[in-house]
């Protein structure tokens, strides 16, 4: 065998190693199985980030909840009430632009309404079928003001309050399995909250989360995110509204920074932190198998034992084995689709 | 205007005789009425008791004038003048020929001078006499005949020259709910045959602005006087009537009422005034050509607007506390579930609102009435009330609740 050949079954016989390194095998299959997961890893810096994170903060809007509310008590002042409590309420709640006021809506159907006045601060007024109908804070419409878990809202019509509805968040059936999830990767899930203490803690305890920041707006966060890095933490924020300062964004909204989700589920959410650490494990393990089958390719073709054919072949099944092991990377199970028999019962 | 009439003369034994018929001169007036009214029937036409009676009366009292004054009482003949140129006005009027009075005048003088010859024959009265007698007759009876041309002849013109002035009192004839007699009277008058059935129309039009009343043509009588304006025509005529006041009135509106008899004009003329009244006030809805019969409820339990209004003070109290959306609305739920006895899904479909709003109301209402609901009486007596009253809330009358205001500050 002359040199020249002996040079080129070398060559063909170290693939492998230049394949595992050159040729992006774990990407490829991990942002496929991403997708199917709903989750975007289109971000090569969110990859990169991602297997670091060690704190989520988890905005109450869409990761632990619905990102909606629903209503859980319905309390005529008379129990002939309650169906135009329902009626009347729900109607006018059509015409809210707010979460209270979208959950209220689903309680009927849309009436004819007219005359639609917002008060800020106070609640909203309308006319349903001609009677004229007032929704907002007892204080407000003159009613008993009401405590407990949730926000309650004061029903009028024909300036006679009917009674109180009370809204809450809409939790994830699952939500405490993802906060599982995520404790289990060793990332410590933190509530970050717009609504009252009291409110949070309960949706805190509900999902199993132990640290929570109530009364929270979203241009308060960053300062949030701040004092977590100080403490040496890598913080991933998953919420509606990006959060400049965060090591690793996750938004429902499209954008070309960090891991896009199709929501914001919890259990989402701790699936793609999943699938970017087990992304780099693979990368790991594929880049290794290269190089120890390109190294064993060049001492077999250096000692002669692999004609240029057989190099080619042992080059070609070599890879094969590089992308095989590349592909190994297995995410975490994705989340379950969220279904009508899912939701706990409410009480409509 | 006529020549004074020649003073009766007679001798002794003439106003003898004469004397002898003062008893019994209302027996010969009328044996005299009934043959000029078999002789010459024309005279009579056809049910005209009204003449009948003046020709009888204007007989007796020119019979009664020639004996007084033949006995040399005192006498005036103006009154009588006046009677038999009534007469001949009246015949006029009635379209009818001055040879038809001449031919009365002379079966009258001819029955008289039969008596007179009967009574001078019984009496052996003299021929001198007798002639005295006739003479005097002949002229009397030819100055009567001459007031008799004058009121003809002033009937005659009439009749040419004021055609629209007869159709005017025609027409509040008609409205007035006159008897027969004068209808008819007026009717030949003004040439227009009164028929059986008549429709009356009330024309509302814009202020300033009336409909002359030649303006419909010969069918139909209107007066511009009144407001609404109002048209009476034959029911055939009526369809034709309502298209030239549409076509030569764009803005007026016509509340046309129902055929009825002629006695029953004035009562169709209340019917067509009131329905423009409640277009006024926003119960009928306003169109061009308001047909009275679809609004005949609205019409009649608007009729007593008193009682109607007492009524409401008693009976819709529970409401009067309401505000005025709420009081309107639940009337209006009430009004329907009391005319239909519908489920609340069909009432709402009715009013066009949710079907929970309408047990909402219901709810309410019963809050309002208690029992009252279950009283056969009061439910009769609050249909209708609320079937008057409630459009009239609808249209924005307020009066009713604040009437009930002021008698709650005030007691």
């Amino acid at each position: 065998m002359n040199a020249a050949l002996l040079v080129a079954c070398v060559l063909v016989a170290a693939l492998p190693g230049v394949f595992a390194y050159a040729a992006p095998v774990t990407l490829w299959v991990v942002r496929a199985r991403a997708r199917a997961a709903g989750v975007f890893l289109d971000d090569r810096r969110a990859l990169a980030v991602g297997p670091r994170v060690d704190t989520v903060l988890l905005d109450r809007w869409g990761t632990v909840t619905t990102g909606q509310l629903r209503v859980v008590a319905i309390d005529p002042v008379e129990p002939d009430h309650e169906r135009n409590l329902r009626w009347f309420a729900g109607a006018l709640g059509h015409a809210s632009d707010d979460p209270v006021g979208r959950a209220i809506a689903r309680l009927s159907s849309r009436g004819k309404l007219s005359q639609v006045q917002r008060h800020h601060g106070g609640g909203i007024s309308g006319s349903v079928d001609r009677h004229p109908v007032r929704l907002g804070s007892p204080e407000w419409l003159g009613m008993q003001p009401r405590n407990g878990v949730g926000v309650t809202v004061g029903v009028q019509v024909d300036a006679r309050p009917i009674g109180y509805i009370t809204v809450a968040d809409d939790v994830r059936p699952h939500a405490a399995e993802g906060v599982e999830r995520l404790r289990a990767d060793q990332v410590e899930p933190v509530l970050v909250s717009d609504d009252t203490e009291g409110n949070t803690r309960q949706l805190a305890a509900t999902c199993g989360i132990e640290q929570w920041y109530a009364a929270t707006p979203a241009d308060q966060r960053e300062q949030l995110v701040d004092e977590h890095r100080r403490r040496g933490r890598v913080v991933a924020v998953a919420s509606p509204t990006p959060v400049p300062h965060a090591d690793l964004t996750l938004s429902d909204a499209a954008s070309t920074q960090g891991i896009r989700l199709v929501d914001l589920d919890v259990g989402r959410v701790a699936t793609a932190l999943a699938l970017t650490r087990s992304a780099a494990r693979a990368t790991v393990r594929s880049r290794r198998t290269g190089v120890v089958l390109g190294l064993a390719g060049v001492g077999l073709a250096a000692a002669s034992v692999l004609s240029l054919p057989l190099a080619i072949g042992y080059a070609v099944v070599a890879c094969g084995i590089v992308a095989v092991v590349a592909s190994l990377a297995t995410p975490s199970p994705p989340p379950r689709p969220v279904t009508r028999s899912d939701r706990a019962p409410s009480a409509t | 205007m006529t020549e004074t009439p020649t003073r009766v003369s007679l001798p002794g034994s003439a106003q003898w005789m004469i004397s002898s018929l003062e008893g019994q001169v209302r027996e010969v007036a009328e044996r005299v009425t009934l043959q000029v009214r078999t002789t010459v029937p024309e005279l009579d036409g056809t049910g005209d008791g009204r003449l009948r009676h003046l020709v009888f009366t204007a007989i007796h009292n020119a019979m009664r004038l020639f004996v007084d004054e033949a006995l040399g009482r005192e006498v005036s003949y103006v009154a009588v003048e006046d009677m038999f140129r009534k007469v001949g006005y009246r015949v006029a009027i009635r379209g009818r020929d001055q040879d038809l009075i001449d031919q009365g005048m002379n079966v009258a003088v001819a029955e008289l001078s039969n008596e007179l010859r009967v009574r001078a024959a019984e009496n052996e009265l003299s021929a001198g006499a007798l002639n005295a007698i006739n003479e005097a007759v002949t002229s009397f009876v030819h100055h009567l005949t001459a007031q008799i041309g004058v009121g003809w002849r002033a009937g005659a013109e009439a009749r040419n020259t004021d055609s629209g002035l007869a159709r005017s009192r025609l027409l509040a004839a008609l409205l007035s709910g006159a008897d027969d007699d004068e209808i008819e009277t007026q009717a030949a008058i003004a040439g227009w045959e009164v028929p059986d059935g008549l429709t009356v129309i009330a024309v509302d039009l814009p202020e300033g602005r009336t409909m002359p009343g030649d303006a419909l043509g010969d069918e139909a009588l209107t007066r511009p006087s009144r407001t609404p304006q109002p048209v009476v025509c034959g029911v055939d005529d009526a369809d034709e009537v309502v298209a030239r006041i549409r076509a030569g009135f764009p803005q007026a509106r016509a509340a046309v009422c129902w055929p009825v008899p002629r006695s029953d004009v004035p009562a169709a003329w209340t019917w067509a005034t009131r329905a423009q009244e409640l277009v006024r006030a926003k119960v009928i809805p306003a169109r061009p050509v308001i047909d009275c019969v679809r609004f005949r409820t609205e019409i009649w339990l608007h009729a007593e607007p008193v009682l109607r209004r007492q009524l409401a003070q008693e009976l819709l109290q529970p409401l009067f506390n309401e505000t005025e959306n709420s009081r309107e609305i639940l009337s209006e739920t009430l009004l329907v579930w009391l005319e239909t006895r519908d489920s609340a899904p069909a009432i709402a479909a009715r009013l066009g609102v949710h079907p929970q709003t309408v047990r909402y109301r219901w709810k309410r209402i019963n809050e309002l009435f208690g029992d009252a609901l279950h009283d056969p009486d009061f439910v009769i007596q609050l249909t209708l009330l609320l079937k008057a009253s409630v459009p009239l809330w609808i249209a924005g009358d307020q009066s009713d609740f604040e009437r009930f205001r002021e008698q709650e500050e005030a007691g």
